[in-house]
C-alpha cells in the first residue's frame, strides 16, 4: 500500500497560497515532511487526515479516494496535530481508554489491556490517574503518540512532535516512533533536520507550498555532494558575499559569521568544501526554491 | 502612577467595541423599555412619577449587573486570560495602584454606561409618542420634567448598587482569576434577591428581607410598600430606616471586598495552576531490545450500527461526566439548590400559617430551580460545541473513525443525562421536603408530569435550539446573544399578537396539578403540541449535525457544501419520519383548534367582550321579570367534559310596568349550545343580535302584566369537541366539575362579562370620562338575582362521583350506570348557585337537626375536625343572635385548586383545594387557624345572603361581607386568645394597606366599596368592625345586624334598609364621628410616640410621662389624602413588669385628643416598660410599628430613645 498524491492544491480565503500541485508517492516506512515555518507542512498533513479540503488533485491511499471516502481513511488513521490540548479534567487512562473505543477497540477488557500496555511503552504509567490538565509538554506529547498509535493504524501521520521539546523528551519521542512498525505508512513533519536524519527512509522538503525534493535522503547528499562551500567572513563583508554568491545559509560561529556557499567549484580558495549532511540539503533547496521564486 | 493606570484602562476601553456597544445597548435599552407598547404602569400613576422613574431604574440597575460583571470582570480577568501576567508583574508598578487603576477606571467607563440608561430612560418620555408603534403610557398625562426626580434614585440606588456589585466582582475576578467566578457570584446575587422574596413573605420578617437584598430591590419594595397611587406620583423613596441600613452594610460590605482585594491579591503567575501541578519525576528510559509495539495485543476494530450506539453511549457519558467536573456549572447547580432550601424552609401562606407541603404546591417550589435550567441549557450547549476547538483537541477526535452524528448527538444527549440527573435529584429533593414535614401523600404522576414530561421536554427543545444557534452562528458568544434574543422574542410572541401554540417555540403546559383532577384534559393539547415541536426540534438538530464543522473548513460555502455531501439515506429516513410527525401533529392540532372548533385568540375574545359591552350596555337597566322558581334537571358527563340541562323558570313581573321584551343571556362559552328556549305564551325572536354575544330578545304577543308571572323553558348541551387551542375552561373537568348558574340562562344585560377595556372604550367613545359610573375592578361577579328563587335541582354524573346541589338532598337513585341526586332548598334561595361533582369522601356530623357534611377529595381529610369545630361553633353562636339557622343542611364541598377562593350559597359552601383543605395548623389554640375562621365567615352569610335583601345588592359587596367578616370577628374571639385575633387583624391592616396602593379607580370608603375592592369589603372591614366593637362594644353591632335581618329584641329600634344608617341608631352622638370615619370615609393615622419617661413616686407607684403625635388623615372628594383637624378619642397603653418578670399591658385608657402633639401623664403600680398611643394598633396607622416606645427612668437617659 502507498500513499499517492496527484496535483494537490490548496488556497486559502485570503489567497495565501498553501499547496502548489504537490505530487508524491509514500511508501511503506518513515516519511519526513521537511520545511521551514509556515511551507505548507501542516497544511497537508491535516488534507490527508481528513479536516480540510483540497482544491484540486487527488489522494489515494491503496484503493482509497482520501479526499472523498474519509470515513474509510479514519479507519485506518493515527493522527497527531502539531498543537493540540486535552480535557483537562480527564486522567490520561480515562481519555486513552475513551479515544481508543472511538475508533472501534469495542471490548472493554481487550481494549484496556492494549490502553495499559500503550501507557506503560509510553511511560506515562505512573501518571495514568493524573488529570490531563497537570501533564507537562513532554508528557502531553507522549500521550499524543500513545492516542495516534493506539489502534494499529496503517497511516501515521505526525505533525513536528518534537517542536518545543527539551533534548530528553525529544529522545524519547524519537525513540516511541521508531518502534512503529514498518508495514506502517508514517508521515512525520519536522523542521529539525535532525529527526529526518535520525528516523527517516524519505523524505520531502517543502517551502512555500511547493515539493522541492523527494527521495531518499542519501539520494539527496549524494545530489549536492561536492558542491557546499563554506568560509568565515566578517559582518562588513557579509553583504557583499552575498551578492557575489549562492549563500544558502550563514550562521554565527563564536562570534563571527560563517557562509556556506552553493557552487559546482570551489569559488575561491578560502573557501573549505563542507561534509554535505541533510541540512545542508535543506537550505540548498530551499535557497533555489528561493532564486527560482525571485526570477519569476 | 496610579493615574496613568486609570488613563491607560480609560484608553483600552475606549479602543473596544465592546464599551460602544454597551453604551448603546444600555441607552436603547433604557429607551425602548420605557417607550414600549408593554411598560405596565398603574392606572392611577403617572408614567414618568418619581416611584416610576425609581421603580425602572431599580430594576434597569438589576438588570445591569450583567454589564457590570463583564465591565468589571475584563479588567482584571484580562492579563490572565491573554497570558500577560508574566510581563505586567514583573514591571514596578506598585499593587494597589495596579489595582485602584484598573478598578477606578473599569468603573468610570460603568457610570458612563449608567448615564446613558438614565439619558434614555428620560428621552424616552420626550420622544415616546413619536414612536412608530403605539406606547402603552400614550393617553396618559406627564409630570413636568424634574431632573432631581432622576438624580436621586440614581444616587440611592443606582450608583451605590454599581458600587457594591463591581466592588464585589472585582474581589472575584481578582482572587478566582476566570470569570466563571464572577458569573457565580453574579447568580449568588440572583439567589440572595430570591431569598429575600421568601422572606418578606411573611410580615415579621420584612425588614430582615430588606438587608438580605444587597440590590436594594426589596427594601425600595419595603419602603413603597403602603404607598397610594398620590403617594406614588409625588414621593421619592426616603433614605432612611430599613434602607439606609441597607445601604451603609452593603457599601461597607463592599469596601471589605475591595480591602481584601488588596490583601489577597499577589503578583504571582497563576499561583493556582502552579499549586496543581506536581513535579515530575524525570524517567528512566527503558532500552527495548525488540519493538515493544509488537507486543502490543493487536485487536480488530469493529464497526457497525451496534458499535455507534454503544459509543454514543461511551460518549455521552463522557460528556455527562465533562459537565458534571465544571466549576460554573457546580456553580449554578449549587447556588439553585440553595434558593431551593431557603424557600422550602420559608414556604408560607396567608396569614403567616403554613400549608401541608402538597405535590403541587412542592413541584412550584421546585419550579425556582428553572432559571438555573434554562442558564444550563442555553450556556452549556455553547460550550460543549466549542469545547473541543478551544480546548484544541479538535485535530485528534475530529480525525476519530466516527459518524459525522456521534459527536454533536452525544454531547445533546450528554446534556439530557445531565437534565435527568438534577431532574431526579429535584424529584428526590421535591420528596424530601414533603418527608421532613411529615406529608407522606406523594403524587408521583404529578412529579412525573411536571419534571420528566414539561421540564424535560422543554429543556431538550431549549438545548436544541441552543445547539442549533450556535452550529449556524459558529461564534460562542454571538450565539448566546442570537440565543438570548431568540428566547425573548418567542417569549413576548403573544404580546405581538402571536398566540398559537404552533407559532410559539416549545409551547404547551400542563397547567397546575390538581390533586383532585390531576393534570385534566391539559394533558391532550401538551402532548400534541410537545409532538408537533419535538418533531420540528429534530429536523433543526438534523441541520445542526449536517453543517456543524469537522476538521478546519470554517468557510460557510464549505460547510454548506460539505453539509449537502453529508445527507445520507438514515438522514433522509429520520428527517422524513420526522416530518411526518411535526405535519401530523400540526394537523392534529390545526383539526381540533381550527376546523372542529372554532379558533379565538385572546385578543380576538377581548375585541368581542368589547363589542358585547358596547353593544348591549344599553340594555342594562331595561325592566325585566325576576326567575321565583327554577327547576332544572342537569346531566353530567365529566368524562367527556359535557353536560345537557333541561328545565324551567317561572318569571314573575316585579315591575309596576307590564313587559313586553323578555331579554336572555346565554353563558358566552362557545361550546354551549341551546336546544330549544321557549315560553308558554306566543312570543317570537327578535334576530338583530349579534350571534357570538348570545344574547337573545324576544317579544311576547302580549306583555307581561305587573305580578304576573310566564314560564321558561330551555334545554342546553355543553359539548367538548376534541381540545381548543385556549381551553381554559376549568369548570367541566374530569373530576371536581364545579359550575355555577352562570352557564344557565339569564334575563338581562351581563355585567360578569364586562371588562375594564371594554368600559373604558366605552366610556371614551360616550366622550365621558367619569371614572365612578361602572367601576370595575376585575373579579368574575356570579349572576346575581335580586330575589329568591325557589329551586329544585336533579343532578346526575357519572357512576363513581357524586353530585352536589343546594339544598337537601330528597332522593338518590342509580339508572343505567348513572348516580342521580335530588336536591331541594326548604325555603327560597338566592338565584346564585353552584353544582359540583367529584369522587368525594363525605365527612358526616350533626348540630342539633341540621346535618352537617364536608365533601372532600379523600386524600384531603387533615382539617375536617375543625371545619366541623367552625360550623357547630358558627351554628350555635350565630344562631343565638340571629335566630334560627335558615337550612336544613350544611354542607362544606371541595372544588379544584383552579380558582383560589370559597363562597356560600343555600346551605352548600365550596371551598377551594387550595385553600383550608391543605392548610397545616398545628397548634389550633395558637397559630392562625384561617381553616376555621374562613368556615365561620362562610356560615355567617347563611344567615345573611338569603334573609336580607340588603346582601343582595351586587353594586355593594360590603352589606355582604361585612356581615360575615363582624360575624367571624366575634367568631374567633370567642375561641382564641386577643393576642391571635390580633395577628389576624395585623394582617388584615396589611392586606388592606398594601391593596389600596394598587387601585385602578379610586379607593371607596367602606360603605361604598365596589366588586373587586376586596381590601376594603374583606380586610378593612374586619378592621372596621374591630374599631366598632372597641367603642361601641359588640353588643351594639350584633344588635343593628340583628335588626336588619328583621330580629331586633328591642321593637323600639327603628329598622333601616342598610347597616350603617342602623348602627348610627344605636350610636350615641359623641361617637357619630367613629362611624363616620370608618364607615363613609378613608381615615388613616399616624400615631408615634416620641418619649416615655417614668419617676418612681413615693407610694411606690410609678408615674409615666408621655409625649406622643397623632395624625389623621382622610381623603378628599379628589382622592388626596388631607391631614384633617383631630377630635379624636384614642387609646394610651402602659406596659408593665411585675414582680415575676412578665410584661404585660396593664394599664389602657381612652384619651381624648385635639391636637398633634401631645403628653400625658399616668400612674400604673407596677415598673413601666414600654409606653404608647394606640398600642394593640386598632386604627389602621400608616406606620404601626412605631406607636410603642420604650420608657426610662430619668430625663437625661430618655434622650436616648429619641
Amino acid at each position: 500500500m502507498q500513499l499517492v498524491i496527484k496535483d494537490l492544491s490548496k488556497t486559502y480565503s485570503d489567497n495565501t497560497q498553501a499547496l502548489k500541485n504537490i505530487n508524491l508517492t509514500v511508501y511503506q516506512g518513515m516519511f519526513g515532511l521537511l520545511g521551514p515555518n509556515g511551507a505548507g507542512k501542516s497544511t497537508l498533513m491535516r488534507i490527508i487526515a481528513t479536516l480540510q479540503h483540497a482544491d484540486s488533485g487527488t489522494i489515494t491511499l491503496g484503493d482509497i479516494d482520501v479526499l472523498q471516502q474519509k470515513e474509510t481513511v479514519r479507519q485506518i488513521l493515527g493522527y497527531l496535530p502539531q498543537e493540540f490540548g486535552l480535557y483537562p479534567r480527564v486522567s490520561a487512562e480515562t481519555l486513552l481508554d475513551h479515544l481508543a473505543s472511538l475508533k472501534g477497540l469495542v471490548n472493554r477488557s481487550e481494549r484496556k489491556d492494549v490502553v495499559d500496555a500503550m501507557l506503560q511503552r509510553t511511560n506515562l504509567w505512573e501518571a495514568r490517574k493524573r488529570n490531563l490538565g497537570a501533564y507537562s509538554g513532554g508528557m502531553k506529547q507522549r500521550f499524543g503518540i500513545a492516542q495516534a498509535l493506539i489502534a494499529n493504524p496503517k497511516l501515521i501521520i505526525v505533525d513536528e512532535p518534537t517542536a518545543g521539546l527539551d533534548p530528553a523528551e525529544r529522545n524519547r519521542i524519537l525513540n516511541l516512533l521508531s518502534e512503529i512498525g514498518e508495514s506502517t505508512i508514517v508521515i512525520l513533519s519536522t523542521h529539525i533536520v535532525d529527526d529526518i536524519n535520525e528516523l527517516c527512509t524519505h523524505v520531502g522538503i517543502i517551502s512555500n507550498g511547493t515539493l522541492l525534493f523527494k527521495g531518499r535522503p542519501i539520494e539527496a547528499i549524494e545530489s549536492i555532494q561536492g558542491k557546499i562551500w563554506k568560509k568565515r567572513v566578517s559582518k562588513a563583508e557579509l553583504l557583499e558575499a552575498k551578492n557575489h554568491f549562492n549563500v544558502i545559509s550563514e550562521r554565527l560561529l563564536a562570534g563571527s559569521p560563517q557562509i556556506h556557499v552553493y557552487s559546482d567549484e570551489k569559488p575561491d580558495e578560502h573557501f573549505e568544501e563542507v561534509a554535505v549532511d541533510l541540512e545542508e540539503v535543506y537550505f540548498s533547496k530551499i535557497f533555489e526554491e528561493g532564486t527560482v521564486a525571485q526570477s519569476h | 502612577m496610579k493615574l496613568e493606570i486609570l488613563l491607560f484602562e480609560l484608553k483600552y476601553r475606549s479602543r473596544r467595541p465592546a464599551t460602544y456597544i454597551y453604551l448603546l445597548l444600555s441607552f436603547a435599552l433604557c429607551f425602548l423599555t420605557v417607550a414600549s407598547p408593554t411598560l405596565s404602569v398603574p392606572p392611577l400613576v403617572d408614567p414618568n412619577s418619581p416611584y416610576m422613574l425609581t421603580l425602572l431604574l431599580v430594576v434597569i440597575g438589576y438588570v445591569f449587573t450583567l454589564i457590570n460583571s463583564a465591565v468589571i470582570g475584563v479588567s482584571i480577568i484580562r492579563d490572565f486570560d491573554h497570558q500577560m501576567e508574566p510581563l505586567v508583574f514583573t514591571t514596578p508598578v506598585r499593587k494597589l495602584d495596579y489595582l485602584l487603576g484598573r478598578f477606578a477606571g473599569s468603573f468610570v467607563v460603568l457610570i458612563l454606561i449608567s448615564l446613558a440608561a438614565l439619558l434614555g430612560v428620560a428621552l424616552a418620555y420626550f420622544f415616546g409618542e413619536f414612536m412608530p408603534w403605539e406606547i402603552s403610557w400614550v393617553d396618559k398625562s406627564l409630570q413636568p420634567f424634574q431632573l432631581w426626580h432622576f438624580i436621586q434614585p440614581y444616587l440611592v440606588f443606582y450608583l451605590p448598587n454599581l458600587f457594591i456589585t463591581s466592588a464585589l466582582f472585582f474581589l472575584g475576578g481578582a482572587i478566582g482569576r476566570n470569570t466563571i467566578y464572577i458569573y457565580t457570584q453574579g447568580i449568588i446575587f440572583i439567589v440572595l434577591y430570591q431569598i429575600s422574596i421568601s422572606f418578606f413573605k411573611d410580615m415579621e420578617s420584612r425588614h430582615i428581607a430588606t438587608l438580605i437584598d444587597p440590590l436594594g430591590v426589596q427594601a425600595f419594595i419595603y419602603q413603597t410598600q403602603y404607598w397610594t397611587p398620590s403617594e406614588q406620583n409625588a414621593n421619592l423613596v426616603p433614605l432612611d430606616g430599613w434602607f439606609l441600613a441597607n445601604r451603609i452594610m452593603w457599601s461597607v460590605v463592599a469596601l471589605i471586598a475591595l480591602a481584601v482585594t488588596y490583601m489577597k491579591f499577589s503578583f504571582t503567575t497563576s499561583e493556582v495552576k502552579k499549586a496543581r501541578k506536581p513535579i515530575f519525576q524525570p524517567e528512566t528510559i527503558t532500552i527495548f531490545k525488540e519493538s515493544p509495539f509488537r507486543r502490543l495485543p493487536v485487536l480488530q476494530r469493529t464497526t457497525g450500527f451496534g458499535t455507534t450506539l454503544r459509543l454514543v453511549a461511551d460518549r455521552s457519558v463522557f460528556y455527562f461526566n465533562l459537565i458534571r467536573k465544571d466549576t460554573a456549572f457546580l456553580a449554578i447547580v449549587l447556588s439553585g439548590l440553595m434558593l431551593l432550601v431557603v424557600k422550602a424552609m420559608t414556604m408560607s401562606e396567608m396569614y403567616g400559617s403554613s400549608s401541608y407541603p402538597t405535590t403541587d404546591s412542592v413541584l412550584t417550589l421546585l419550579g425556582s430551580f428553572n432559571l438555573f435550567f434554562l442558564l444550563i441549557a442555553v450556556v452549556y450547549p455553547g460550550d460543549l460545541i466549542w469545547k473541543e476547538r478551544q480546548l484544541n483537541i479538535a485535530g485528534i477526535t475530529d480525525s476519530l473513525p466516527v459518524a459525522d452524528y456521534l459527536d454533536t448527538l452525544s454531547k445533546f444527549f450528554g446534556l439530557l443525562l445531565t437534565y435527568l440527573v438534577l431532574l431526579a435529584a429535584l424529584n428526590l429533593g421535591g420528596l424530601g421536603i414533603q418527608a421532613s414535614k411529615g406529608y407522606f401523600d406523594f403524587e408521583f404522576s404529578a412529579y412525573i408530569g411536571k419534571l420528566y414530561g414539561e421540564n424535560f421536554a422543554n429543556l431538550a427543545l431549549i438545548t436544541i435550539v441552543a445547539f442549533f444557534i450556535q452550529v449556524v452562528v459558529n461564534n460562542k458568544l454571538l450565539g448566546y446573544v442570537v440565543c438570548i434574543v431568540f428566547f425573548l422574542l418567542n417569549g413576548n410572541l403573544s404580546k405581538l399578537g402571536v398566540e398559537s401554540g404552533l407559532y410559539q417555540f416549545a409551547a404547551g403546559s400542563l397547567g397546575p396539578f390538581s390533586d383532585m383532577n390531576k393534570y385534566g384534559h391539559f394533558v391532550t393539547l401538551f402532548a400534541w403540541l410537545k409532538i408537533y415541536w419535538l418533531g420540528i426540534a429534530g429536523l433543526f438538530f438534523i441541520m445542526a449535525i449536517l453543517f456543524s464543522i469537522r476538521g478546519n473548513e470554517t468557510h460557510p460555502w464549505v460547510r454548506y457544501k460539505a453539509g449537502l455531501t453529508k445527507i445520507s439515506t438514515p438522514v433522509l429516513v429520520t428527517s422524513t419520519l420526522l416530518s411526518i410527525s411535526v405535519v401530523f401533529s400540526a394537523g392534529t392540532i390545526y383539526y381540533n383548534t381550527n376546523l372542529i372548533n372554532d379558533y379565538e385568540s385572546g385578543i380576538e375574545h377581548k375585541e368581542m367582550l368589547s363589542a358585547y359591552v358596547k353593544e348591549l350596555k344599553k340594555y342594562e337597566n331595561v325592566p325585566q321579570p325576576t326567575i321565583v322558581e327554577n327547576s332544572l334537571h342537569l346531566a353530567l358527563y365529566p368524562s367527556t367534559r359535557e353536560f345537557v340541562a333541561e328545565g324551567f323558570y317561572y318569571l314573575k313581573n316585579l315591575h309596576m310596568a307590564p313587559i313586553s321584551e323578555i331579554h336572555v343571556s346565554h353563558h358566552l362559552a362557545r361550546d354551549l349550545h341551546v336546544s330549544y328556549l321557549q315560553f308558554d305564551r306566543k312570543s317570537y325572536a327578535v334576530d338583530s343580535i349579534d350571534d357570538r354575544f348570545k344574547y337573545e330578545i324576544y317579544r311576547l304577543e302580549d306583555a307581561l302584566q305587573p305580578g304576573d308571572s310566564l314560564k321558561m323553558l330551555f334545554k342546553l348541551s355543553y359539548v367538548t369537541e376534541g381540545f381548543r387551542a385556549n381551553d381554559q375552561n376549568t369548570d367541566l373537568i374530569f373530576n371536581g366539575t364545579f359550575i355555577d348558574n352562570g352557564y344557565f340562562p339569564s334575563l338581562g344585560y351581563r355585567r360578569e362579562f364586562e371588562t375594564a377595556e371594554a368600559l373604558k372604550a366605552l366610556r371614551q367613545s360616550a366622550g365621558s370620562d367619569d371614572d365612578n359610573s361602572n367601576s370595575y375592578h376585575g373579579n368574575k361577579a356570579l349572576v346575581v338575582e335580586n330575589h329568591q328563587v325557589r329551586l329544585s335541582v336533579i343532578v346526575s354524573t357519572e357512576a363513581g362521583q357524586t353530585a352536589i346541589a343546594p339544598g337537601v338532598l330528597v332522593d338518590a337513585w342509580e339508572e343505567n350506570n348513572r348516580k342521580y341526586y335530588k336536591y331541594q332548598p326548604i325555603r327560597p334561595v338566592p338565584a346564585a348557585y353552584s353544582i359540583a361533582s367529584a369522587r368525594y369522601e363525605t365527612a358526616r356530623d350533626k348540630w342539633n337537626d341540621v346535618n352537617l357534611e364536608i365533601y372532600y377529595h379523600p386524600k384531603h381529610s387533615y382539617n375536617l375536625e375543625r371545619m366541623m369545630e367552625g360550623m357547630k361553633d358558627a351554628l350555635s353562636f350565630y344562631s343565638e343572635i340571629y335566630g334560627p339557622y335558615p337550612f336544613g343542611q350544611l354542607r362544606i364541598v371541595e372544588f379544584p385548586k383552579y380558582s383560589m377562593h370559597k363562597e356560600s350559597f343555600a346551605g352548600t359552601i365550596p371551598f377551594s383545594e387550595g385553600l383550608g383543605f391543605i392548610l397545616k395548623i398545628d397548634d389550633h389554640t395558637d397559630d392562625l387557624d384561617v381553616c376555621y375562621y374562613q368556615t365561620v365567615h362562610e356560615v355567617a352569610h347563611q344567615w345573611w345572603d338569603p334573609l336580607t335583601l340588603v346582601a343582595q345588592e351586587p353594586d355593594r359587596p360590603f352589606q355582604k361581607e361585612g356581615f360575615a367578616q363582624f360575624s367571624a370577628l366575634m367568631a374567633i374571639r370567642n375561641e382564641f386568645s386577643e393576642e391571635t385575633v390580633r395577628r389576624f387583624l395585623k394582617y388584615d391592616v396589611d392586606q388592606y394597606l398594601s391593596g389600596r396602593t394598587k387601585e385602578g379607580v379610586r379607593e371607596n370608603s367602606l360603605d361604598n366599596a365596589t366588586q373587586g375592592q376586596s381590601y376594603i369589603y374583606y380586610n378593612k372591614a374586619a378592621v372596621a368592625f374591630n374599631i366598632l366593637q372597641d367603642f361601641l362594644g359588640p353588643g351594639a353591632v350584633a344588635q343593628s345586624f340583628a335588626a336588619l335581618l328583621g330580629r331586633s329584641a328591642d321593637s323600639s329600634v327603628q329598622v333601616k334598609d342598610n347597616f350603617v344608617d342602623q348602627i348610627k341608631e344605636l350610636t350615641p352622638d359623641s361617637l357619630q364621628y367613629v362611624i363616620t370615619d370608618v364607615f363613609e370615609r378613608v381615615t388613616l393615622f399616624d400615631n408615634k410616640a416620641t418619649y416615655a419617661f417614668f419617676k418612681r413616686l413615693p407610694d411606690d407607684r410609678y408615674e409615666v410621662s408621655l409625649t406622643f403625635s397623632s395624625k389623621k388623615y382622610q381623603m378628599d372628594s379628589l382622592g388626596n389624602e388631607v391631614k384633617v383637624p383631630l377630635y379624636d378619642w384614642v387609646d394610651i397603653g402602659v406596659y408593665t413588669k411585675n414582680s415575676d418578670g412578665k410584661v404585660a399591658l396593664t394599664h389602657l385608657e381612652k384619651v381624648h385628643i385635639n391636637s398633634e402633639e401631645n403628653k400625658i401623664k399616668i400612674v400604673v403600680n407596677e415598673l413601666p416598660i414600654k409606653a404608647g398611643v394606640d398600642p394593640l394598633n386598632k386604627f389602621i396607622d400608616k406606620n404601626g410599628a412605631d406607636n410603642v416606645i420604650g420608657t426610662s427612668e430619668s430625663q437625661i437617659t430618655s434622650g436616648f430613645f429619641f
